[in-house]
């Protein structure tokens, strides 16, 4: 059950994530589906990456953008809960501390918008027509080869 | 039924089952089909359970059992000197027109060697009963626990790479009954995760080249790829792919893109728009497959480009409007567009593939290139869209 001091976890041997123009684009690697986190996403996904909690999410949303605790923190857990349901995180320790050295991407935004999941499920057809190694070790290499001088 | 048939052929060769993907024009799926057994764990299988060596032991017989190979050539792949040797002339056939316009003056022994036969036409067998002529296309990518070895299992055919080694050994029922992708581009699975190790990475995209300058055509399956490229390629400009290419980041932080195939795959919508390419086209040997295979050096042998810097990115679009044009795109619009088909392509969809993709995004400029209804306009909407990119 998610609370205000609830953790998630991002595991990137799982879900590719990146945050571009303030906008966070994830990729389920194994199902092959996507999403897109628009309004203030970005920033929400990088602070759960940074191991923020929801309250500590949107006590920074609130000091960044001006806007009401009780407002954002209603936006942040129902986010969260989209997360989960999409297995895109998991429940992490409650207890453990924010990584707050890390300095976060820069909201392109100048205001508050809530954030919302896009999902876009047309690669699951090439996924299932294609299906992908579930992951591979490090093969050892004995001579690595070189290239033509052409 | 399908299922059942399947889960036999995995029992009987392997001793376990594996999950399986059939196509039909749809698809339908089979999965986790062993109980208590998570879905992906079965395509991995313990180092002793390669059967490597003895394919290229198989390979070996039936080159001298042949007294020949009908095809052994270099080709430069991503600029890596790569040694093909085939034996049976209508698959020698296939990987040369596949490759011709790699074709490298450096006959020295490859970084990687790719060793092919075909059972049918040399009469050495290596899957026997375990081949057999599907209308459907099943492709099983499998690996060794230890990462060294990676499968490519078809129902016709069986493909090994080693990773430590720098070897491809290959065996093919009949050239005569290979799917339209593998005949368009052999062996692409294995050389994806082969040229992966070196930094190179496959992306689902088009190449086409002028003036020095890279355009990369991004985007889903049916947003103009094929299109803009082979436009471009019709029209004299630089061709590097339609469909998949390499990607790499040079030491000045710039990228370079590399044609994989000499060859494209083209439906009866392409067709009807290039009615000048139709009485090249070879046809599908399987019913369901809807495209027909072009080997492209036959019809262009001069505007095969081997690599291109990439200066741009363009995403096509049908739009309602009689002319092409091209305008700014946004570093979201076009990672969407790049990212997650050319993620789910390779072997091994990761997070670093993904990074590598993001960094192109935010190097070069992105673009959408809306298509009009007039498609011969395609060639000089991307002349302007290079001139205002720099080099």
């Amino acid at each position: 059950m998610l609370n205000e001091n609830t953790r998630l976890i991002t595991d990137d041997q799982q879900v590719a994530a990146k945050v571009m123009d303030g906008e966070a684009i994830l990729i389920n690697l194994s199902n092959g589906l996507y999403y897109s986190i628009a309004g203030t996403g970005g920033m929400i996904w990088s602070l759960i990456e940074n191991g923020y909690s929801l309250e500590e999410i949107a006590d920074t949303l609130s000091r960044q953008f001006s806007v009401p605790k009780q407002e954002v923190i209603s936006d942040v857990r129902q986010l969260a809960s989209k997360l989960l349901s999409e297995s895109l995180v998991t429940v992490g320790d409650s207890d453990a501390s924010a990584n707050t050295d890390s300095s976060l991407p820069h909201d392109v935004s100048t205001s508050y918008e809530t954030p919302t999941l896009k999902k876009f499920d047309d690669m699951a057809d090439m996924f299932a027509l294609d299906p992908p190694l579930p992951g591979l070790a490090d093969a050892p290499v004995i001579e690595n080869p070189k290239r033509s001088q052409e | 039924m399908l299922g059942s048939f399947h889960l036999c052929r995995g029992f009987s060769f392997y001793g376990f089952f594996h999950r399986s993907v059939v196509v039909d024009g749809t698809f339908s799926m089979t999965s986790a089909i062993q109980p208590d057994m998570k879905p992906t764990l079965d395509q991995l299988l313990p180092a002793d359970q390669v059967p490597f060596d003895r394919m290229r032991e198989t390979f070996q017989f039936a080159m001298e059992n042949a007294g020949h190979v009908d095809l052994q050539r270099t080709y430069a792949i991503a600029g890596y000197p790569v040694r093909v040797r085939v034996v049976g002339a209508t698959l020698a056939n296939q990987i040369e027109k596949a490759l011709a316009h790699l074709q490298s003056l450096d006959s020295t022994t490859g970084t990687l060697s790719i060793d092919l036969w075909d059972e049918d036409a040399t009469g050495v067998v290596w899957g026997g009963d375990r081949f057999y002529d599907s209308q459907k296309t099943l492709v099983m990518m499998r690996a060794s626990e230890d990462g060294r070895f990676v499968c490519e299992e078809r129902p016709q055919g069986e493909h090994w790479l080693d990773r430590t080694l720098h070897r491809i050994v290959s065996c093919t029922k009949s050239a005569t009954r290979r799917h339209i992708d593998e005949r368009a581009r052999p062996f692409h699975r294995l050389l994806a995760t082969w040229l992966n190790d070196r930094g190179i990475q496959f992306v689902h995209s088009g190449l086409v080249a002028i003036d020095g300058k890279g355009i990369l055509f991004a985007g889903h399956g049916g947003a103009g790829k094929s299109t803009s490229s082979i436009a471009c390629l019709r029209s004299g400009l630089q061709y590097l792919g339609d469909d998949f290419i390499g990607i790499e980041r040079g030491t000045d932080g710039a990228y370079i893109g590399y044609s994989l195939y000499a060859s494209s795959l083209l439906n009866t919508d392409h067709m009807r728009r290039f009615p000048d390419l139709v009485p090249h086209a070879l046809d599908p040997f399987h019913q369901h497959e809807e495209k027909a295979v072009f080997y492209l050096m036959d019809m262009f042998p001069r505007a095969l480009l081997p690599k291109t810097s990439i200066n741009a990115i363009a995403l096509p679009r049908v739009v309602d409007a009689t002319h092409t044009s091209f305008k700014p795109a946004s570093k979201v619009e076009a990672l969407l567009a790049i990212a997650p088909t050319s993620i789910m392509s390779i072997p091994v969809p990761t997070s670093r593939a993904f990074h590598v993709l993001a960094q192109l995004v935010e190097t070069v400029p992105t673009f959408w290139l809306e298509l009009g209804q007039d498609i011969d306009q395609i060639p000089d909407a991307i002349k302007s869209l290079a001139n205002v990119v720099s080099d």
